[in-house]
Formats: structure tokens, C-alpha cells, sequence
């Protein structure tokens, strides 16, 4: 497979801002090459089915920005740009329940993906000295839960709950002082977690006339986003306190629990 | 009412997106911290300079440490050695008879715990500050007060700037750096902005002739200090390296940098 876009994320934690680079004259496009294993089976009459599948895949012509580029407003970027290679593996079950009242299903990925960008010429060191590092997306557990049941004809209940591991990120290994300036010492890149994320929502669905078949059917669902509150951060920021003038991190969490009500209709 | 402001709180503590953490990071091996800023002010000889040493320190410590007991010395190229002697154990190293001359090059040589550490610069001369403007309406929000420091680049040749704004009361700095790539030859402005400057407020503001490579790891480095750190239009955080190289040990290197500059400075008084 081939893909003629690059995505190019411009930070030392993960934000939703990305940049997309189409391949060209310097930026040669991704080839990727992808093998998988896998066993299906239904089982008690298809009312239950298993998925065990195994991945293995390469992509050439990965590229990553050296360290300090600056990328937004740049109209030259494939000068700070490496051209490197990735690879990911990993191991995915899937567990499903088709039929009944309880439906749903259960998920979990066990994978790594990993990235290598050496320098051009061997005199430069590249990115974490050409060895292989995390890619901005690697989470070794990604679990996830989705089940839905029906009270009676009128309620139903549906939940869902996510777990994976923090996104990688790049954290201070230390701070200097220089000209007066307190200057925080990065390690190499993507060798630090943000905290796991993890979230569980739940919903109502409410259908008042149930038994309608024409005209004019609706039904209402009354949900709650992020049950618990978790403040899942989005990035991890590190500076001074304005007041103390001591080092701290702040997180950046976007959404804490978030109700909503919804109508839906039907003609 | 009571109720009101609490039903608000509560929103408020909900909706806020950002908030103060503890976090484990990790702690590198401290490493030696060069901060050999020459400076040739306009109209003095330039005889007593001061070169700092210290030592990274983990992330969320309060204290630099220091690093004393270095044999410190900078070296000219008519073979004139100048020795900077510790003061005490602060890792303040000084020499009170220096030759600034423009155009020079000058060579470092610091022995750090049987470690040599090397770095070469030249001189760079500057030009002199020649105005203040003050407005007090700027900003975001109108209410910062707003410095714009001017100067004349000569023309036709590249020059870099380091701009420094000392505030005196609160020992706070602010750097800045220029290049002429699109001003050449103009009488330009450096500009600083601060909410929290009040009228009578003493400022130093000095202006250093920086050669283009200096000018390169100032840039990078203030980006990676950003106030704003973790803001979406960053640059990728990365240990920012120097001039100064560990000849020993070419794996330990230093942080820091070794600058030579004229430098102009403007003392002036907020109104």
C-alpha cells in the first residue's frame, strides 16, 4: 500500500493540531507493506464470535521533523524533515455477543510501533541517535468495552468504557540555568508516557411508543460522557510558576464529564 | 445566592481545562552548565569579565547547584592567557585584566573534574541604542505597557542582535533575538511587552552583537523556554546543544554556550 499524505505533529506533547504534508520532489511517498494472521469462529449458533488476529507491518519513507524545526508557517519543510522507517506489531481479540438482550462486545490490542529516522550522512546523529523510538501513537494496551442491553421494549442501556496506554510524549530530564534564563533539559524524543486514558460513558435510550410502525416515531437518549470525572490529559506542558518562580507541570485535560440530552425523529 | 456561586464553582471546576500536576520524570546525570557571556560594554575597557558554572539539576529541584573548583581560562590569539579565579565556592569565575579587542578570536579551555572542556568565538561589535519608546496601552488586552528600543543596522552586512531586558526590582530577564535579514540597513526597534511594569520601574536594556550560529542556538533555546510551553505552535523540545565541546569525553558534553560581544546598555526609568 502507498500513501501520498504525511502527517506531521509539531509538538512535544500530543495536540489535536497536526500537519499534513502531501509527498513530492523531496518527500518521497509511504510504502507500506503489512502481513496478518488471523482465526475467526462463531460459536453456540453464531451467538457469540471470536477474532484472534496478528499484525506485523513496515513503512518506508517515514519522515520526522529534526529537533527544533519549526514547522507551522514554514514554506520549506522538507528542510527540517529526516526521512526514516517504522514498524509495528501487535496482537488483536475480539470478543462479540450478536444476539439476546445483552449485546456487545469486548476488545483488546496488545501492539508497538516503533520509528527509525537516522541522520544523512553518518556524521549526523539523527533523531535519538538513529536508534528506534516510539511513534507518536504507540500505546502497548488499547482495551475497550461496548455492551448494550434491553430493559424492555421502551429503556435501553448502553455503556462503554476505554482503556489504552498514555500517548508518548517528552518530557524535562533536568533543568540549567543560562543567562538568567531557567531552562528546562529535554531527554530523547517520545521517551515519556502521559498518564493512561480511560473513560466510561453510558446513555438511556428511551422510545415512548415503541409499537409504531408509521408516521411519526422518536426516541430520546440521555447520556453522560466520561462518567467519573477522569481528567485524561491531552498534553502535559512544563514552565515556571509565575509567583514562586519553581518549576511545575501543567496538564491540559479538555473534557470531564459532559451530560447530554437528545431527541431523535423518524418520518 | 450562596447556592448560585457554588452551583458556579462547580462549573467552573468542571469546565477548566487546565490544571497543576505531580509528575515523575526522569533524572538525567547532571552535566556541566557553561555560561561564558563576554561582554564588551560601550565606553568601558572591558577588563573584568565573569564566567558562571554549574550543574543541571533535576527538573523540579529549587537550587542550581554550582560548579566550583574548575581551572578556568580564555585564550587570544597573540597567546595572552587570561585566568578566571573562583570567588569563593559559587562557581563565579573572574578575571579583572581582559583584552577586548573586535574581531578577535578567542578560545575557552575550562578543567571540570579532569575533564577538558573547549569552545572558540569571535568578538561580535554592535550598534548603539539609540531611543525609547514607551506606550502604555498595548497588548492583548490594552493594559501592557509596551518598550520599543531603537537602533540604525548598518547596511550591507549580516548582523545578529541579543536583546536584554533586565527589570532591577523583580531581577527579572527577558531575551530577545533579531536578525537584519529584512531590515538591513533601517533604523529598526527591539520590542518588549509587560503587564506587570509600572511607572518608575528601572530597566536595564542591553544590546549584544551575536555571530549568526549564536544567534541560531539563542533562537532555539528561548522557543524551548517559551512561557507558553506545550502551546500548539511549538517546536520540538530536544536537549539544545552548544559551542562548548568535552574534548576528554566527547559523550559527556556540556550545556550552555560561549558568547564574545560588544554590548551597548541603556538604563531607563518607565514614565
Amino acid at each position: 500500500m502507498s500513501q501520498y499524505l504525511h502527517l506531521l505533529s509539531n509538538t512535544n506533547s500530543p495536540t489535536p493540531l497536526d500537519i499534513w504534508t502531501p509527498s513530492g520532489k523531496y518527500v518521497k511517498p509511504q510504502l507500506l507493506d503489512q502481513y496478518a494472521v488471523g482465526y475467526f469462529k462463531d460459536f453456540n449458533n453464531n451467538k457469540y464470535s471470536l477474532e484472534v488476529e496478528s499484525f506485523y507491518k513496515t513503512v518506508k519513507n517515514r519522515i520526522d521533523y529534526i529537533d527544533g524545526a519549526d514547522l507551522i508557517a514554514n514554506n520549506a519543510i522538507e528542510q527540517v524533515i529526516l526521512n526514516g522507517k517504522s514498524r509495528a506489531y501487535g496482537l488483536e481479540v475480539l470478543l462479540k455477543k450478536n444476539e439476546g438482550r445483552f449485546k456487545g462486545w469486548f476488545a483488546y490490542t496488545l501492539s508497538k510501533s516503533e520509528q527509525k529516522t537516522p541522520g544523512r550522512t553518518a556524521l549526523e546523529a539523527g533523531i535519538n541517535n538513529s536508534e528506534w523510538y516510539r511513534t507518536p501513537f504507540d500505546k502497548t494496551h488499547d482495551i475497550s468495552f461496548t455492551g448494550s442491553y434491553d430493559w424492555n421494549e421502551k429503556w435501553k442501556i448502553n455503556t462503554n468504557f476505554l482503556f489504552q496506554t498514555g500517548q508518548p510524549a517528552t518530557f524535562p530530564n533536568g533543568q540549567y540555568e543560562y543567562n538568567g534564563l531557567n531552562i528546562p533539559n529535554y531527554g530523547s524524543r517520545n521517551a515519556d508516557r502521559l498518564s493512561a486514558y480511560h473513560r466510561l460513558d453510558i446513555s438511556l435510550n428511551y422510545t415512548p411508543k415503541p409499537n409504531k410502525t408509521k408516521g411519526w416515531r422518536s426516541h430520546w437518549v440521555f447520556g453522560i460522557y466520561n462518567l467519573y470525572n477522569r481528567r485524561n490529559a491531552a498534553s502535559i506542558s512544563f514552565g515556571q510558576n509565575e509567583m514562586t518562580g519553581s518549576n511545575e507541570a501543567t496538564r491540559l485535560a479538555i473534557f470531564g464529564v459532559v451530560p447530554s440530552i437528545s431527541y431523535n425523529f423518524k418520518l | 445566592m450562596k447556592k448560585i456561586f457554588k452551583t458556579i464553582f462547580i462549573l467552573l471546576t468542571l469546565i477548566s481545562c487546565e490544571d497543576v500536576i505531580d509528575i515523575d520524570v526522569n533524572n538525567a546525570e547532571p552535566r556541566l552548565v557553561i555560561d561564558a557571556s563576554i561582554h564588551w560594554l560601550k565606553g568601558t575597557n572591558g577588563n573584568t569579565q565573569l564566567i558562571q558554572l554549574s550543574l543541571t539539576a533535576p527538573y523540579f529541584d529549587d537550587a542550581i547547584p554550582p560548579a566550583t573548583g574548575a581551572n578556568v581560562f580564555i585564550l587570544d590569539s597573540s597567546n595572552n592567557t587570561f585566568n578566571f579565579i573562583e570567588e569563593g565556592n559559587t562557581g563565579i569565575y573572574k578575571n579583572e585584566n581582559f583584552i577586548p579587542v573586535i574581531g578577535e578570536i578567542y578560545n575557552l579551555n575550562i578543567l571540570y573534574k579532569s575533564e577538558t572542556y573547549i569552545a572558540t568565538e569571535t568578538m561580535t561589535p554592535v550598534v548603539p541604542i539609540e531611543s525609547i519608546e514607551q506606550k502604555n496601552d498595548g497588548g492583548f488586552s490594552g493594559d501592557e505597557i509596551e518598550i520599543k528600543a531603537y537602533y540604525t543596522d548598518p547596511e550591507n552586512i549580516e548582523n545578529y542582535y541579543l536583546f536584554e531586558f533586565l527589570i532591577l526590582d523583580t531581577n527579572s530577564s527577558t531575551l530577545e533575538v533579531y536578525d537584519d535579514e529584512f531590515t538591513d540597513g533601517n533604523q529598526i526597534f527591539a520590542f518588549y511587552s509587560d503587564e506587570d511594569l509600572e511607572s518608575g520601574d528601572q530597566m536595564l536594556i542591553r544590546n549584544s552583537g551575536i555571530s549568526e550560529r549564536t544567534y541560531e542556538f539563542l533562537n532555539i533555546l528561548l522557543q524551548q523556554t517559551d512561557e507558553d510551553s506545550g502551546d500548539p505552535f511549538e517546536t520540538q523540545t530536544t536537549t539544545v546543544r552548544g559551542n562548548c565541546i568535552n574534548q576528554t569525553n566527547p559523550d559527556n558534553f556540556p550545556l550552555g554556550y560561549f558568547r564574545v560581544s560588544e554590548t551597548d546598555v541603556f538604563t531607563y526609568v518607565v514614565e
